[in-house]
């Protein structure tokens, strides 16, 4: 094992000045950490794995030593600690200095090689060879929701293959979802009901369109209702979140580039994203264009204009549902809603909206489920742990559904309750409010007997 | 430490706690060479023990190796003490984080010192109870720390601070031995009041592994006033006011100009940002005698010059003023990349002209200074604004703690109220201990750790020989440790 150099900094700094930081990294953000570690307690790998590099302090520090050139970028122990940070930015909602924590761990790691085989295919798989290709997605899609129709799941769990095969637990224990290979898109238009109230682009996504179409139909038929026209860009777009949160800067530029122009010049009031992962990403596009001189203040002003489903319906003032759902829900926060976006009352205010429903908290709502991007691919021991304590809390509230609102953690969630042998079905907060507004299709049969 | 002995020694940590909770590898311990204070210094090796059991093994082992002990938990203090200044080994309390029992009804809980002193308050909630001493940093900082600090916070005020609140602790001293002290209750305790002797020791003499609490009540009523004052001084008079005026509030805290600006920066809770400075008050018990009370200090707060005073409306309000006025240092971000925080106490009658002189300190040096503080208490929280980039800064910085230091004791106060005295103030415990003071201090910590490896370097000043174990009798010279572990870099 090599020594590191150890420095007497002060001395250095008086010698030699302060060093360059490295290219890439914001100097600035990283300084705005004073190591006070009131982020500790509220990070779920500090709480899984106990060791302060895999706290958020921990991962400051590191970054800055990296970026003062004191430990490599590519150093394993450094790659290690970087890539096992789910960054759920639950360390930016207890951090009293402000610190952007998900920037510059996005900063760091476009510089930081990933860890191991692992990560690299599902880079080189889903974040450069699938997500990014229309078409390539289209037909996975299908295939996807052909073998949910031919059963595969049943047959998975049955036989016990999914215990062995790759992906296998998600392919087993699929969410509410799509089923039908074959569906349409949604309309160009979908015009307003009743006055207008306003004209919104809606994001349909890449791997959400794919597997949770319902879930789009309802967002823009909730939009409809109170008022919206509902505009959907020609091209199909993926924001490029899952590429930017796992340090694939020049995949998530180029996407972000993309699904900006397509919402250009649409005359649009806001553009509206039901996944949280998206949302928070889309509102912060002046960073993922950074290094683009073209759209780089065009990127601020247009994720200005860019909100959650849930924040923008409750600002605008929903109009109450006919249709009654007498069911406990319990919300589930996604992290880059409730950290990302700071949007923590919105969705549940959509909820309670809805007559019938009674809303009951679950312990640590706002704890990363273990999802994070494609970390419960790329690390899933560590991801199990923090599903594990999730499902317990889901349990222990006593809700009869879980609403959410972002793909990522409705699939880990819903995957995790069903291994636990728990009829305890995860959708969309836009799912129940689109069933109360009259939608028909995919309700689970406990929604479908409380809407009796 | 040469290499061979450091492996020899992690094999024999590693057959305690696991390979996985006993490392030396260089890069990994460099991330406990901080805290929240600027201080830093490199462990040889870090442990994370599990049980009480494992850690009286770990300091068996590190006594028998004479090798140097600093326990750590969140790393919260302000003033260096979990700075591992004479390298070693690092004893990290992340892993025993359990509320070992609630007992409600005798109004008594027992932790492991990781517990995060607001989760305990959180789990006694639904039991209708909670643990008063609320340092501002109460959402990070652990019981351990309290105890070794003998941590304050706001309400100290009228319900006293962490050794008031203790009845009883669990040791793991340097002999290897696990020895319980004091009482398992309140008015429990018989024989020497060795409880009170440890708590604030800052782990010099031994290291907490299972703390007996006191709990009490949550008050049915709290309420919580906010006065507005053109300046700090027209403040500091009216803190005196509302004590001569026969009531003690729970809490009575200051903020000045530059603090309410990084407060309400971070908290958006509504403070005004044209205040000269604010008062936060709090009035706790039932109904009738809250409302009260409050009336009385709003009429107190008035008659001593703030300009308006608020009430929070709700517990929403109430909850984001405090969280503002706990978020205080941290929001010092804000302004500045680094910061130096002093843990000063003054006479409250000696708030008004100690506060102008810290003023003058900052016109001199050009340093800015702000104030944020446990007014009712007079214990005050200098924090200077600096650049640890900027060549020099650091060290103008330093003296200029000292001199406020010096200013408080002056004035017939104390270097620390709840800071403890860690690294940084070590020369500062001269303004108010004379050598036969400390000398005696010294010999009883002796008693429990005879070869000074109980996180050496700290409270006693001398210099910090790296690497061994200090000289018992501290060195009296009067300098400042300027030598930090040499090879370590300080910056913030």
């Amino acid at each position: 094992m090599t020594e590191l150099a150890t420095l007497d900094f002060k001395r250095q700094i008086d010698r030699d000045g302060v060093p360059s930081p490295a290219a890439g990294i914001d100097m600035d953000l990283v300084r705005d950490c004073i190591h006070c570690g009131l982020c500790l307690p509220k990070c779920p790998t500090f709480r899984i794995l106990h060791h302060e590099g895999d706290s958020p302090r921990g991962r400051m520090w590191q970054i800055k030593e990296a970026a003062l050139g004191l430990v490599a970028f590519d150093d394993p122990r450094f790659q290690a600690h970087v890539y096992q940070c789910f960054n759920c930015r639950a360390c930016e909602t207890a951090c009293p200095s402000g610190v952007q924590f998900g920037s510059v761990m996005e900063m760091a790691r476009a510089l930081t090689p990933p860890q191991n085989r692992r990560d690299r295919m599902v880079r080189a798989i889903l974040l450069n060879g699938l997500l990014p290709h229309p078409r390539r997605l289209r037909v996975t899609g299908w295939f996807y929701r052909a073998a949910r129709a031919a059963r595969l799941p049943g047959l998975l769990r049955r036989t016990g293959a999914w215990k062995v095969l790759p992906l296998g637990k998600f392919a087993a224990f699929p969410p509410v979802g799509d089923s039908a290979p074959r569906q349409p898109r949604l309309p160009a238009l979908t015009p307003a009901e009743g006055t207008r109230r306003a004209r919104v682009g809606l994001l349909t996504g890449c791997i959400q369109d794919e597997m949770f179409h319902g879930t789009n139909r309802r967002t823009a038929l909730a939009l409809a209702r109170n008022g919206c026209d509902v505009v959907v860009p020609d091209a199909r777009l993926c924001c490029g979140a899952l590429a930017s949160h796992a340090g694939e800067a020049q995949t998530a530029e180029r996407l972000a580039a993309r699904t900006m122009d397509a919402f250009t010049g649409l005359q649009l009031d806001a553009v509206v994203v039901n996944a949280a992962g998206c949302g928070s990403n889309m509102k912060e596009y002046e960073l993922q264009l950074r290094n683009d001189a073209q759209r780089r203040e065009a990127g601020a002003a247009f994720s200005r204009t860019v909100k959650d489903a849930s924040e923008f319906l409750v600002e605008l003032g929903l109009r109450p549902p006919a249709r009654r759902i007498t069911l406990r829900v319990a919300y589930q926060d996604p992290c880059h809603l409730v950290h990302g976006q700071k949007v923590h009352q919105q969705p549940r205010q959509a909820l309670t909206i809805i007559p019938g429903l009674e809303l009951v908290e679950m312990k640590e709502s706002d704890w990363c489920c273990g999802s994070a991007g494609v970390y419960n691919l790329t690390h899933p021991e560590i991801s199990e742990a923090a599903l594990a304590s999730k499902v317990g809390h889901i349990i222990d509230s006593g809700a009869q559904v879980i609403a959410s609102a972002n793909p990522g953690c409705i699939l880990q969630i819903s995957m995790g309750l069903q291994r636990a042998g728990r009829d305890i079905p995860v959708v969309h907060v836009m799912d129940l409010l689109g069933w109360a507004y009259g939608d028909e299709g995919q309700e689970p049969p406990i929604v479908r007997r409380a809407m009796a | 430490m040469d290499a061979a002995t450091r492996e020899r020694l992690l094999g024999r940590l590693r057959a305690v706690v696991g390979d996985r909770y006993a490392f030396a590898d260089p890069y990994e311990v460099r991330l406990y060479q901080y805290d929240a204070s600027p201080e830093t210094a490199l462990p040889d090796v870090v442990v994370i023990p599990g049980t009480a059991a494992e850690v009286a093994q770990v300091v068996k082992i590190c006594a028998d190796a004479e090798v140097p002990i600093t326990a750590r938990s969140a790393a919260s203090s302000l003033a260096g003490g979990t700075v591992p200044v004479q390298r070693g080994v690092v004893i990290t309390f992340a892993r025993m984080d359990r509320i070992l029992e609630i007992d409600a009804d005798n109004l008594r809980a027992v932790v492991e010192p990781g517990v995060v002193n607001l989760s305990l308050s959180q789990a006694l909630r639904p039991h209708g109870y909670y643990y008063v001493p609320d340092p501002s940093s109460q959402g990070a900082c652990t019981i351990g720390g309290n105890v070794g600090t003998n941590a304050g916070g706001p309400h100290t005020l009228l319900y006293g601070v962490t050794v008031n609140h203790v009845t009883g602790l669990e040791l793991a001293l340097a002999s290897g031995e696990l020895v319980q002290v004091g009482g398992r209750k309140a008015g429990s305790a018989s024989g020497y009041d060795l409880t009170g002797l440890f708590v604030g020791s800052e782990g010099t003499m031994g290291i907490a592994t299972k703390i007996w609490v006191k709990i009490q009540p949550l008050p049915p009523v709290q309420k919580t006033l906010m006065a507005v004052y053109p300046d700090v001084e027209t403040a500091s008079n009216a803190v005196s006011a509302i004590v001569r005026s026969g009531i003690l509030p729970a809490a009575i805290e200051m903020m000045d100009k530059l603090s309410i600006q990084a407060i309400e920066a971070a908290s958006h809770a509504g403070y005004p940002l044209d205040a000269g400075a604010v008062l936060l008050l709090e009035v706790d018990g039932i109904p009738e005698l809250v409302e009260e009370l409050g009336e009385r200090m709003a009429k107190v707060c008035r008659e001593s010059g703030a300009s308006e005073v608020r009430v929070a409306k709700d517990e929403a309000e109430r909850q984001a003023l405090w969280k503002g006025r706990k978020g205080a240092f941290s929001a010092m971000g804000r302004l500045s990349p680094d910061f130096y925080v002093m843990d000063g106490v003054v006479p409250r009658t000696k708030l008004p002209e100690t506060l102008a002189k810290i003023d003058a300190i900052s016109a001199r040096t050009g340093y800015k200074i702000c104030n944020v503080f446990h007014a009712g208490d007079g214990n005050l929280h200098p924090l200077v604004l600096f650049d640890a980039f900027k060549p020099g800064q650091y060290e103008a910085v330093l003296r200029i703690g000292d001199e406020i230091l010096k200013l408080c004791a002056d004035a017939g106060g104390s270097v620390t109220g709840e800071h403890g005295i860690g690294l940084e103030k070590r020369e500062n415990i001269r303004y108010i201990f004379s050598d036969d003071d400390l000398e005696v201090m010294d010999r009883i910590r002796h008693v429990f750790d005879p070869h000074g490896l109980m996180n050496p370097g700290k409270v006693f000043p001398g210099e910090v020989v790296e690497g061994s174990a200090p000289s018992r009798a501290p060195d009296h010279a009067p300098r400042r440790a300027a030598n930090v572990a040499g090879g370590d870099e300080i910056w913030v």
